[in-house]
């Protein structure tokens, strides 16, 4: 009997109380994860266009009527995926439609963040500029596959960096 | 990047130079499937969301694998560059992806 009631004890515990304290931790920390992502994110674009004057990527296939001496692709990527919390809310707001406000802001950033490291990569590599940019997204698959387990998606951009001569 | 002197390019011509000759599309791509162990980090990490740095590792890794595999086929084929270079990425089942990496090969003069 006591070992019984310990087993009911135990699975409410993990069907009922784990998921709702990952969720509220999730909703306590992950605002303050996104924000320092994004204030991170912002400064550094300042910094690339401090140093070149605008901003490097184009998605023109040429742009300046310039001689050019070199060519190469290149290439960011990250993986990004809305926390718990987020995950959550926007579960119920897909009950009634509309705008999933967390997976735009997840989505917008993780672009943003992916086209900071394409110019970052390019400024690493010594390319005056990048052109001819485009942008993916891919979704990952989860391990078990009927099972609810990490969302996640795949933001890549990639161009050809061009240096003129 | 120019792996082992191909100049790889996603426009449709190499800027400032001539293109003589095509030489059909070449491509390469790489299946991978994702540790579990990781996938268990990354499912932590996921808990309180922003990027999942292991998934983005992996992917990077599999994708310029992809793109030598391309280079090499160009290679074979005598051509100097890979030109309007595209990529892709399905999921193929459960855990695994394909990235894949195609382009025309071309000599340029």
């Amino acid at each position: 009997m006591a070992i019984e009631a310990l087993i009911t004890v135990l699975a409410f515990f993990g069907i009922a109380v784990v998921p709702i304290l990952l969720i509220i931790i999730a909703g306590l920390v992950g605002g303050q994860i996104m924000k320092s992502m994004q204030n991170k994110l912002t400064e550094r674009e300042q910094e690339i266009i401090q140093k070149y004057g605008k901003d490097t990527l184009s998605s023109l296939s040429m742009t300046a009527k310039r001689e050019v001496s070199e060519t190469g692709i290149v290439m960011a990527s990250l993986v990004v995926g809305p926390n718990y919390w987020q995950q959550f809310v926007s579960k119920i707001q897909s009950l009634f439609g509309g705008t999933l406000n967390y997976y735009d802001q997840v989505i917008a950033l993780g672009r943003n963040e992916a086209m900071q490291r394409l110019r970052e990569a390019a400024d690493t590599a010594g390319w005056d500029e990048v052109v001819n940019v485009r942008l993916e997204t891919s979704k990952l698959t989860p391990m078990v596959s009927n099972k609810e387990s990490n969302k996640a998606m795949e933001l890549f951009a990639y161009g050809t960096g061009i240096r003129y001569s | 990047m120019n792996a082992g002197g191909i100049i790889v390019v996603n426009t449709e011509t190499v800027p400032g130079k001539t293109i003589t000759e095509t030489l059909g599309v070449v491509t390469g791509s790489t299946v991978r499937a994702k540790n579990v162990f990781k996938d268990i980090g990354a499912g932590l990490k996921n808990v309180v969301g922003g990027e999942l740095r292991a998934y983005t590792e992996l992917l990077g890794e599999s994708r310029d694998e992809a793109l030598q595999r391309m280079v090499a086929e160009a290679q074979a084929r005598g051509g100097n560059a890979v030109v309007n270079v595209r990529f892709a990425t399905s999921a193929v089942t459960a855990g695994a992806a394909e990235l894949f990496a195609y382009g025309t090969a071309v000599k340029l003069e």
